[in-house]
């Protein structure tokens, strides 16, 4: 039995959506919604949730499992398959995500620190939070996403007299391209599926997981609203990352305007955090797959390969971007179709195993 | 280790000034010397001589070319993260702006919080001008471009002017002049004027009476104060509004675009020459009556400039598409067609709160 708090938890699920989706999948979207983009967010909640409702319903009757755990025991085979598809799904990820880190710190901060170097240094963090157990992940969680969220909430007031509510209308301009952007919100919030994979519905229960999946929403529509309304959303577009580009936009003082490095100060945790709940999924999913994997030499291999296939998927930044136009589409299989796969395999083992018994 | 770089190998730039000269850019920088800026027991820091600030320029093809060229002659790193004014020269200008955005904005150093500003004549000698009041030339324009607007034009804003359908960027200009001390004056720098752009190109630079009415339109009037000929030629009064705000209806009538107006301010009695008695209440509405006159005229000779320039500081383009008192077919034409015979209707709504700790006109 874990010892996560619900709070960490939700702490945990909120970082996971909150850490690298402010970054690429942003600028997707405001491309379809351009103005509504910062609300359409609720769209990829409103799709999510059935899938979070589902897994919790399958644990409700084994408060203390989580799904790899019910999976693995109600169908050896068929389980072990989906716990690989989902292991595969958290690798790619993490490849994006590393690859997104590693060219975040060469674009902004060391350019002529060599990549492998960065990585290195990412990987090598990552395993160490990951080797801990989710534990100390959600420990993290809950200690980097506080301040962080703060500021973030906080974000539209240091910008009070950059603010143009104007660019924020006309509301609801188009439902085509409202439900586009939408589409790739989907992309950010269905990762949030690694919540009901990891903890236990006791640990965790369903209106903590609901309200991780609200928090990270809203501190991604706070960032996205503040980038629109400081720029515009043709300008917002133009960035490579609109976040850290209305992060820098904060003025408080004529002599204290370099506030964006203390943002990224409690932002780079985060995203570390992330990297590792991700890299602990993936040996997690491994450790099931058969009985003599050992999680903890597993790390290691795991979190090199993931930024093997960093460098190896992502040739280059324009390939990140484009990476959010087709994970939504890997998302309705990973989740909402295998939720759906997972709720049929369960209940119609425990169907046929009760008729079994009788 | 790779990045490790010492801070006295570091060239901070403070202002950046672009200027196109045929097909060349022209970009000078400004760099302050350290060494120079503590006073007289100052130095170190390898900087000489008496001045407190450096200015290099150097031509490319691009800028970037430019910047590359001015750091051969540079024995520390050009860095641009601090850099807080960016001044644009007044024929560049007038060709196009948009080809210094890339290089503006796609470099992680550059900030989009610098202030933008457009020189009469040459942005570089603009850099050059020994100023009185601060240590080198890029404060003295960053407190003038701060103080020009009630929200300082950024990067950001006039790039998002830019980018934005239905409004174009403006930007206030900045040149050199003379102090009038009675005798040799010094070189200084002051404000002189707002640059109304067409999408990227400068079209004209207005001033006085026009400037204030065309920074009232953009909600960007800073204390805008007016000289009021009262009536009867019984004198003139200053006034200053406190706060000014326009807001914009835009409306159809007979296919033709309405534009109105309204303004809404309070303003303060700064000086009466006038033989109007401010205590009476009679005469104290004659001088808000005859203020409010004096901004519709104003406001309605600067929008018909703007129309005739084509230029669209203040929205109205955007105004109109936002507009639910408009009709498709308005929107379908072309926009230069429509503003050409846009009607203006202002409507001044501006009270004058109080006159200072005077009471009663002191009498001529």
């Amino acid at each position: 039995m874990d010892k996560t708090s619900a709070y960490q938890g939700l702490f945990f699920g909120a970082l996971y959506t909150l850490a690298v989706g402010l970054k690429h999948a942003p600028i997707l979207m405001i491309e379809s919604a351009k103005q509504n983009a910062w609300h359409s967010y609720i769209l990829g909640v409103v799709i999510v949730i059935p899938a979070l409702w589902l897994m919790h319903r399958l644990m409700k009757k084994h408060q203390d499992k989580n799904i790899y755990e019910l999976l693995s025991d109600s169908s050896p085979i068929a389980g072990r398959i989906i716990i690989l598809l989902f292991s595969l799904y958290f690798l790619l990820i993490n490849a994006h995500d590393i690859r997104f880190f590693i060219n975040l710190i060469n674009i902004l901060f060391l350019p002529r620190t060599p990549m492998a170097v960065l990585g290195g240094v990412i990987i090598f963090v990552a395993i160490c939070i990951a080797r801990e157990g989710k534990e100390t992940l959600t420990r993290m969680a809950q200690i980097f996403l506080f301040p962080f969220g703060i500021l973030v909430l906080f974000l539209p007031f240091t910008l009070a007299t950059q603010i143009e509510l104007q660019n924020l209308t006309p509301v609801f301009e188009g439902l085509i391209p409202y439900l586009q952007s939408g589409y790739y919100a989907f992309g950010t919030m269905g990762e949030l599926i690694i919540l009901p994979l990891l903890f236990s519905n006791r640990s965790v229960p369903l209106k903590y997981t609901i309200f991780a999946i609200l928090l990270g929403a809203l501190l991604l529509a706070v960032m996205l609203f503040s980038s629109i309304s400081v720029f515009g959303p043709n300008l917002t577009s133009t960035f490579f990352d609109p976040a850290y580009m209305v992060i820098r936009q904060i003025r408080i003082t004529d002599f204290l305007d370099r506030s964006d490095l203390i943002i990224a100060a409690f932002w780079i945790p985060v995203i570390m955090v992330k990297i590792a709940g991700s890299l602990y999924i993936v040996v997690y999913g491994l450790s099931f797959l058969h009985s003599k994997i050992d999680p903890k030499a597993m790390y290691t291999p795991t979190g090199m390969f993931s930024v093997v296939c960093g460098f190896w998927f992502f040739l280059n930044t324009n390939q990140l971007i484009d990476f959010n136009r087709i994970k939504p589409i890997i998302n309705v299989v990973i989740s909402l179709l295998l939720p759906l796969l997972i709720y049929l395999i369960i209940k119609s083992k425990a169907l046929f195993g009760a008729k079994a018994k009788h | 280790c790779w990045d490790r770089t010492e801070i006295n190998d570091i060239a901070f730039v403070v202002s950046s000034a672009i200027d196109k000269k045929k097909d060349q850019y022209r970009v000078a920088m400004q760099i302050p010397l350290v060494g120079q800026l503590g006073g007289q027991t100052g130095g170190g820091g390898g900087t000489a001589g008496s001045k407190t600030w450096y200015v290099d320029s150097a031509s490319g093809t691009t800028i970037r070319e430019a910047n590359n060229k001015l750091q051969t002659s540079l024995s520390r790193t050009i860095n641009t993260s601090h850099r807080r004014t960016v001044i644009i020269g007044e024929d560049m200008a007038r060709d196009g702006v948009a080809p210094v955005f890339d290089i503006l904005t796609r470099n992680p150093q550059n900030r989009l919080t610098a202030l933008i500003l457009v020189s009469r004549g040459e942005a570089r000698d603009i850099l050059n001008t020994d100023v009185q009041l601060e240590q080198f030339p890029a404060e003295m324009i960053r407190e003038l471009a701060i103080i020009a607007t009630s929200r300082p034009v950024f990067l950001s804003r006039f790039m998002s002017d830019l980018v934005e359908i239905g409004s174009d960027p403006y930007a206030p200009v900045i040149s050199a002049s003379k102090t009038k001390p009675g005798g040799k004056g010094k070189s200084n720098l002051k404000i002189d004027g707002l640059a109304i752009f067409k999408k990227d190109r400068l079209m004209d630079i207005f001033k006085d009476e026009h400037m204030t009415a065309a920074l009232m339109l953009l909600n960007q009037a800073r204390q805008p104060e007016f000289i009021v000929d009262l009536p009867n030629q019984m004198g003139q009064a200053s006034i200053q509004l406190q706060k000014s705000n326009a807001s914009f209806h835009a409306a159809e009538k007979n296919g033709k675009l309405s534009m109105t107006i309204e303004i809404r301010a309070k303003g303060i009695i700064m000086e009466n020459q006038s033989t109007y008695e401010t205590r009476e209440n009679d005469q104290y509405y004659i001088i808000q009556k005859a203020l409010n006159r004096t901004i519709k005229k104003d406001v309605i000779s600067t929008v018909h400039r703007l129309q005739k320039l084509k230029a669209d500081p203040a929205g109205f383009q955007d105004r109109t598409i936002r507009s639910t008192a408009t009709t498709k077919n308005l929107l379908k034409k072309e926009w230069e067609e429509v503003y050409k015979d846009m009607e203006v209707h202002v409507v001044p709504i501006v009270t004058i709160e109080q006159g200072g700790v005077l009471y009663k006109t002191i009498s001529h």
